[in-house]
């Protein structure tokens, strides 16, 4: 007969204690126990290092400390401590990724080793486990947070820009050989100028009778020849052309040839028939040729929509522009950074827009009045996290001549430019904004006089009055009299931040909407309305994080952004108290923003709702964390403005 | 070659006796060597008089102890006596008479054991009583290479160096729980005392591979 064994049952004792294993239940705990391994570290030791492949086994930290290293750059720097009761290795386990840090001994350690797979066959039948486990892989990853950064990108099947360019990239394709300008070695210096002057391309090929490339002479050559080292023009080009061509051939991949002359540290590739110098020249091209040529790019959608004569070939883009938009989004490309991109093709569309417009007008043999106007981009357009054709948010500023009723006449006439923009922009398939906010309407097409005393006067109580503020401080320029805009929304931001009331209503909208998490956690979905059973994500998680990236850009005056994301990455490097929260909620805000993305693409709709049922478990788990991250940007903001209720 | 006078030894003897070591093991890495850690609870101190009441041993594997390898005996005695010793082990009579036959203890003992390294705290006396009961059982005493965590620690931690005094005498489990920041669990059960020797085996290890600079070799250990 054996005694019982009372290892074990010491063992399980000291796991219950900590989560996840207290949510397990006893018998399970002893079994795992039971099946534990011991071991002993003294200090100094290492129980793994950074790159190990992922491990077998999970450590209980029974006894003793353990200092988390990342090595970076030859640098070393500790980025977390676990403590008794803590797991070590999880991450590394659940992600079956190779360790990221290395875990030193600070203080004689005593290690309980549990099987991973084990582990993770518990835990994949406890929710409460299961979500404690996830919960401390989010914060795990993101203590040190610069330590995350790149890893998390790629934990989450993010992909950066470049490479989701790379997977669309397009193969290089010579243009009509007539847009080639060659000339022959013996060819004087002046002629070819000449030629290049005449085509305005900035270099001329070199190439032999039967037009295989000798080398390239680019205008920097001649500048360098002619004006600085005052050679004669009269020269043969064949004394400056330098080093043998680099070639490429058709229809090989132009990112393939980026590279090359990155590596090379050429400006131009020749393409030839057989990709050798030893074959017909059919073109040149520049590192922004190939860019643009790749047609995922956004520098070509830019330059199509320059090119644009008519609104249907804009509305052509557009619908194309949405298309690479979701291909991005579903390559998880961050969301804050994709609202970008498309903002800036936005405001390129509202450019191009506007000088159509003002073509018509002078068709039509009339124009605008003479003032300073320009034209903005408001509310969340503003913040540039308009990825999809959803509505229009914009307003117009236009400089006062001092004298209402002039005011108004001017007004008049603006308006009814505005309107035709407006027109033009829904036919490229942009929803009129519901509550009007358009530059069409005259309450949203204001001199900056009028801009700025509606401001200060703004009524605190009247929650109309507050939106309209808050909006408003979102703006961005987009066309017109640029130092005009600039100067309203210095304005705007100083008289806001000098109205303690206003601010303080801007912290308390902030913080009015709770986390959507019952007290286990749950979430809370809509329960009334046409969204039963959905979730609100915009109302619910993104507008709080708005605001209060929105009244700390006031507070701190940090106006160099406009982008919410761009406001939460400014907060964290003015304000070092908020670093941590700041960072944590940018990347709060970006996921969320993929979410709804996401979800509009595939609803057709703005993505505001989504449908947590639906949702991964991964998802899930993440969205709870996100709420979290909401909660505490929240009692930040509690404690800047002093909203607590005080005990009196 | 056979003597005249030899019994044929019993195949449990025979089996033991069978699994011999590797000669150079004492230059290998004792990562890779079986260990076992043992611990024995005896009526007293007297070899020869006294006799065997429980066993326990653990085994490490790679430096790790391996919890499922636990294994424990209470041996089977009609008659003992109640003695200082019970005030320490606290195994009454009562439990002896529903242990199991020494010779069947032993049996199995041998072959969890086979050639692994023994590790233990005051080793020497217990294998002295293990000795003692094979030899009366199967006439052969136990031949493995032992350990003493007693003499690893006044080897390896400064405060339990060797004086050079005559009465200087070897550190206690105790002693060397306290000083390291051991939890022991269940002193003066045979299991627990194994166990907590285990981890000041393990303890010691790390020490001196520290101390070495690589891995620790067999050769290495008292």
């Amino acid at each position: 007969m054996t005694t019982p064994n009372v290892i074990p049952n010491r063992i399980a004792a000291s796991l219950a204690k900590y989560p996840p294993f207290s949510h397990l239940g006893t018998d399970e705990v002893f079994e795992l126990a039971s099946k534990a391994r011991v071991r002993a570290l003294v200090s100094g030791d290492t129980l793994f290092e950074q790159g190990d492949p992922p491990p077998k086994d999970l450590f209980f930290l029974e006894n003793g400390r353990i200092e988390y290293y990342w090595a970076n750059e030859g640098k070393s720097e500790l980025v977390d401590v676990r403590d008794i009761g803590d797991l070590i290795g999880l991450t590394a386990v659940l992600e079956t990724s190779p360790h990221r840090v290395t875990a030193s001994v600070a203080e004689d350690c005593l290690l309980y080793a549990i099987e991973a797979e084990r582990f993770l066959k518990l835990i994949e039948f406890n929710d409460t486990a299961r979500n404690y486990v996830r919960r401390h892989l989010f914060w795990a990853t993101r203590v040190g947070g610069k330590v995350s950064v790149p890893d998390e990108a790629r934990i989450q099947g993010k992909r950066t820009i470049l490479e989701s360019y790379f997977e669309g990239a397009q193969l290089v394709k010579p243009r009509p050989l007539d847009r080639l300008l060659t000339c022959l070695p013996d060819e004087s210096l002046e002629v070819a100028t000449a030629m290049m002057v005449a085509k305005r391309v900035p270099s001329i090929l070199v190439v032999d009778d039967r037009r295989h490339p000798l080398g390239i002479v680019t205008s920097i050559n001649l500048l360098k020849e002619i004006v600085v080292a005052g050679g004669s023009a009269s020269s043969p080009v064949k004394s400056l052309i330098s080093g043998p061509v680099h070639t490429v051939a058709p229809e090989s991949s132009a990112a393939a040839a980026i590279l090359l002359m990155l590596r090379q540290r050429i400006s131009l590739v020749c393409v030839t028939e057989d990709g050798t110098p030893e074959s017909k020249a059919l073109d040149v091209c520049t590192y922004k040729d190939l860019l643009a040529r790749t047609s995922r790019h956004p520098a070509f959608f830019l330059n199509q929509i320059r090119r644009a004569r008519t609104v249907s070939r804009l509305r052509e883009i557009c619908d194309e522009i949405e298309l690479v938009g979701k291909s991005y989004l579903e390559a998880k490309v961050s969301g804050i950074l994709v609202g970008q991109i498309f903002a800036e093709l936005n405001d390129v569309l509202i450019e191009r827009l506007i000088a159509l417009t003002l073509e018509e007008l002078a068709d039509s043999g009339k124009e605008l009045p003479q003032v300073d106007w320009a034209w903005m981009s408001i509310g969340s357009d503003g913040r540039r996290e308009q990825i999809l054709r959803t509505d229009m948010d914009n307003a117009m500023v236009f400089a006062s001549t001092g004298d209402p009723a002039k005011d108004e006449a001017i007004r008049n006439e603006l308006l009814a430019f505005n309107s035709s923009v407006i027109d033009k922009f829904v036919a490229c398939g942009f929803a009129r904004c519901q509550g009007g906010v358009m530059s069409s309407n005259p309450r949203w097409c204001r001199s900056e006089t009028e801009w700025a005393n509606e401001m200060a006067k703004v009524n605190i109580e009247n929650g109309e009055d507050v939106l309209r503020a808050s909006i408003l401080l979102d703006m961005r320029f987009v066309e017109g009299k640029r130092s005009l805009c600039l100067d309203l929304r210095k304005s705007l931001f100083s008289i806001a931040a000098k109205n303690a009331f206003l601010l303080r209503r801007f912290a308390e909208i902030a913080v009015a909407t709770p986390p959507p998490l019952s007290f286990f956690g749950k979430f809370l979905v809509e329960k009334k309305g046409s969204n039963v059973g959905e979730f609100d994500i915009k109302a619910k998680a993104l507008s709080p994080l708005r605001d209060a990236a929105r009244v700390f850009a006031i507070q701190y005056n940090l106006t160099s952004h406009h982008s919410t994301g761009g406001r939460l990455e400014e907060l964290g490097e003015a304000v070092p108290e908020l670093r941590e929260i700041a960072q944590h909620a940018y990347g709060a805000y970006d996921f969320l923003l993929q979410l709804r993305n996401l979800t509009g693409l595939e609803r057709h709709d703005s993505g505001r709702y989504i449908t947590p049922s639906k949702l991964s478990k991964l998802d899930r788990a993440q969205l709870s964390n996100i709420f979290d991250v909401v909660r505490m940007t929240q009692q930040a903001v509690r404690r800047t403005f002093h909203l607590d209720p005080r005990i009196s | 070659m056979i003597w005249p006078f030899s019994r044929p030894k019993d195949p449990v003897a025979l089996r033991y006796l069978s699994c011999k070591p590797d000669q150079r093991r004492e230059k290998r890495e004792i990562r890779e060597l079986p260990i076992v850690v043992l611990d024995a609870e005896t009526t007293g101190f007297r070899v020869g008089f006294d006799r065997l009441l429980t066993l326990g041993l653990l085994k490490i594997e790679k430096l790790q102890i391996a919890i499922d390898s636990a294994r424990s005996w209470t041996i089977y005695r009609e008659t003992s006596v109640i003695n200082e010793a019970v005030q320490v082990h606290g195994i009454l009579p009562s439990e002896s008479r529903n242990g199991i036959p020494e010779r069947e203890v032993l049996a199995e003992f041998f072959e969890e054991l086979q050639d692994a390294i023994i590790v233990g705290h005051h080793i020497n006396f217990d294998i002295a009583m293990l000795s003692e009961a094979s030899k009366r059982h199967f006439r052969i005493p136990l031949k493995n290479r032992v350990v003493d965590t007693g003499h690893l620690a006044m080897q390896e931690l400064a405060t339990f160096k060797r004086t050079g005094y005559p009465n200087q005498r070897p550190p206690s489990l105790d002693e060397l729980c306290l000083h390291l920041n051991i939890p022991s669990l269940e002193r003066h059960t045979a299991l627990g005392d194994a166990y907590t020797t285990g981890l000041l085996f393990l303890n010691l290890c790390a020490r001196l591979s520290r101390r070495l600079d690589r891995p620790v070799q067999l050769g290495d250990l008292p």
